[in-house]
């Protein structure tokens, strides 16, 4: 295995780790605000991908413009589908919000497979065989591209919560939603718009894929589950712990695939993952909830 | 009406049994078949429900079977063995079917031939490339299809022509399910007999976001030939990846992916003509005996049919000569005088859609008579032509470069 190979793998995984923190932050934000684990988080993100399809074959747009057009209707998606199925669950057993969001998943993927059928789409352009070159290490414009757009919304995201005063309620939120209620900050509100807003992000995230990635009626599970990893890895409801984790992940994926094959990286992934929850049971940076 | 108007009628009725009797051979004939039309393979499913819909279509329009229409009908199994057992299970044992038509990937179809054989109902398999099922013995699975052994021969077959042009180094890159790297499997053992070194093998999940690893170690082995065995998904994201890396070798390809009709719409189609994208197949559209079976699947779904389309409409033909056999013996339609009905038939070459000689199936259910095609993009990727063995070929490969 030449000292390339590895290097190629590892700038490819961290690249792709930058696109697999903007789709945890989603779900990290959720559990955070209203301790919901969402299992159908990959079928919302395809949704969004049919979506950054359908704008691209309509206009010959970038995917990346194309995933910032559907944020609205994403948004609209989130919010109907807190009010009529999250919101009902907001406190129940865990296991009645796996249920509930595993057949919300169920859903999706079946209305997907009758509206587009199970053919394969992907979004054609120029910049999708491009790549730039460092000596030896071939960087994929795609991705790059993808891995910095989604790194900014990522960025957008944190400063958004740090600074502004919906960023303050939602933490508080986060932190003790009973004391925020009590100190004024309409809880209820800040679930929905943080249900929607975490769903429209999920937009960005579909046009930074569609840039090199396809999508099918399956597609969102593969991204359900690995979100629900960089999540429990960076600490339950800790955001910078999941973009961590994202990284981490990503890079471990690629350096596994090269040095071994791509067969053994969701092994390594469950090692790395176990390992870390027995070492560091709150999360990579130590400030997520228990598991 | 009066009471003998009244009489008439009710004689009449009462005969109705009896006049209708030659319509009894009207009766149309319901045969199973299972498919995966939803799940991570649904695309195979779907299609061969297409190819199962002209096939009848055809076959209902040129007379039936004996004067019977055949209706086929698809029960989905999600390509999960566990949901085949359950169909098999209500198929064989509660709806007692004579026998079942399988459209099913390998997986699933090891699971339906074990329970069919257990129920001794024949079980027609027409997708699954399996050769191991043929060596287990069964005496109720039959299989049309080629085998994975049939694929890997014609590969290195075809290798064998490039090497007289130039000097071949050959590489594998595939995806790492049993489909795939068991073909894979069997191209290594015989590219070792023929003392032919291969510089890399590189293995793939068919759900990696990101290929430019596994190509990148295929490009720096010095390969100038990959043999790739993939799905669609995985072929499109491996030839953006050989894009960016500027690798152009040649590509013999295995498995739906590399032949997939719908990879010019998903892939820049120069870069399909400079990589020599070809596939071992058991279909192409430019067969002249597929005309029929193409022009009704143009018209009716505006693309031309992929080889999961073809493979079924070739198991509904391969049935209808069963059934036909049986009934012209006068015998009823049971497992036994099914079963032995597959046994006897052979359908020449020039009845089938696919490069087969013919339809023949020995003790162990293997069609004899299978062969495989290759063919290759050609004229900016906007057609695939075949191009080996020699004795199909419309023309002939592109040459090594």
């Amino acid at each position: 295995m030449s000292m390339e190979l590895l290097l190629q793998a590892a700038v490819s995984g961290f690249l792709m780790g930058g696109i697999y923190a903007l789709i945890a932050l989603a779900l990290a934000l959720v559990f955070g605000v209203m301790g919901v684990l969402n299992f159908a988080h990959g079928d919302l993100l395809m949704v969004g991908m049919y979506g950054v399809v359908l704008i691209c074959a309509a206009t010959n747009l970038s995917p990346f413009i194309a995933g910032l057009l559907i944020v609205p209707a994403m948004v609209l998606i989130g919010w109907v589908v807190f009010i009529l199925l999250i919101r009902p669950i907001v406190g129940s057993a865990p296991l009645v919000q796996a249920q509930l969001t595993i057949g919300m998943s169920f859903v999706i993927q079946s209305a997907a497979l009758l509206w587009f059928g199970a053919d394969l789409f992907n979004v054609r352009s120029e910049l999708g065989s491009s790549s730039i070159r460092l000596g030896d290490i071939v960087i994929s414009a795609p991705l790059l591209i993808g891995c910095l757009v989604a790194l900014l919304a990522s960025g957008l995201l944190a400063w958004f919560l740090s600074a502004t005063i919906w960023g303050y309620r939602i933490r508080a939120t986060a932190e003790d939603p009973v004391m925020a209620q009590l100190c004024g900050v309409p809880v209820q509100r800040v679930q929905r718009w943080v249900f929607a807003g975490a769903t429209g992000s999920l937009a960005i995230a579909a046009g930074c894929l569609m840039a090199f990635y396809h999508v099918t009626p399956v597609v969102g599970l593969q991204f359900s589950v690995l979100s629900l990893l960089i999540v429990v890895l960076g600490g339950l409801g800790d955001l910078r712990g999941a973009m961590v984790a994202a990284l981490v992940l990503g890079v471990a994926e690629a350096m596994t695939s090269a040095i071994f094959n791509s067969a053994s990286a969701p092994a390594a992934l469950y090692i790395l993952f176990g390992a870390a929850l027995l070492l560091r049971p709150h999360g990579l940076l130590g400030r997520g909830a228990t598991v | 009406m009066n009471k003998f108007q009244w009489a008439a009628a009710g004689l009449a009725f009462a005969m109705t049994p009896l006049t209708l009797s030659p319509a009894q051979a009207q009766e149309e004939i319901v045969i199973p078949s299972i498919a995966a039309m939803s799940g991570s393979v649904a695309v195979t499913g779907q299609d061969a429900q297409k190819g199962v819909e002209i096939a009848l279509e055809h076959i209902n329009a040129d007379g039936g079977i004996d004067g019977r229409p055949l209706k086929v009908q698809l029960y989905d199994t999600q390509g999960n063995p566990g949901v085949v057992r359950q169909v098999m299970e209500r198929l064989t044992r509660l709806e007692k079917a004579p026998v079942i038509l399988g459209c099913e990937i390998s997986a699933g179809t090891s699971a339906a031939a074990q329970f069919a054989e257990q129920a001794r109902v024949p079980y027609l398999n027409s997708s699954a490339v399996s050769a191991e099922l043929l060596e287990r013995g069964y005496k109720y699975y039959f299989s049309d299809q080629i085998t994975a052994d049939t694929e890997a021969a014609t590969v290195v077959e075809f290798v064998e022509n490039l090497m007289t042009q130039g000097d071949v180094v050959p590489a594998l890159l595939y995806e790492d399910s049993p489909r795939g790297a068991g073909t894979i499997e069997r191209v290594e053992a015989l590219l070792e007999e023929r003392g032919v070194e291969i510089v890399a093998s590189a293995p793939y999940t068919r759900s990696d976001r990101n290929l430019l690893p596994p190509v990148k170690r295929v490009q720096t082995s010095g390969a100038n030939v990959v043999i790739w065995a993939g799905y669609t998904e995985d072929v499109v994201a491996g030839l953006q990846a050989m894009q960016q890396l500027d690798f152009t070798p040649y590509i013999v390809g295995i498995g739906g992916g590399p032949g997939d009709v719908r990879i010019p719409q998903l892939v820049d189609q120069d870069f399909l003509e400079a990589v020599n994208l070809s596939t071992v197949d058991y279909f192409n559209p430019d067969m002249e005996r597929a005309q029929r079976f193409v022009k009704s699947y143009e018209e009716k779904h505006g693309i031309v049919p992929s080889s999961y389309a073809s493979m079924c409409y070739r198991g509904v033909y391969t049935l209808k000569a069963a059934l036909q056999t049986a009934l012209e013996a006068g015998e009823a339609l049971t497992a036994e005088t099914l079963h032995a009905a597959l046994l006897e038939i052979d359908i020449p070459g020039e009845d089938l859609i696919s490069p087969f000689e013919r339809i023949k199936f020995d003790e162990n259910g293997r069609n004899v008579g299978s062969q495989n095609l290759i063919a290759q993009w050609k004229d900016g990727a906007t057609k695939k032509v075949t191009v080996w063995p020699p004795e199909v070929a419309v023309q002939d490969p592109n040459p090594l470069k």
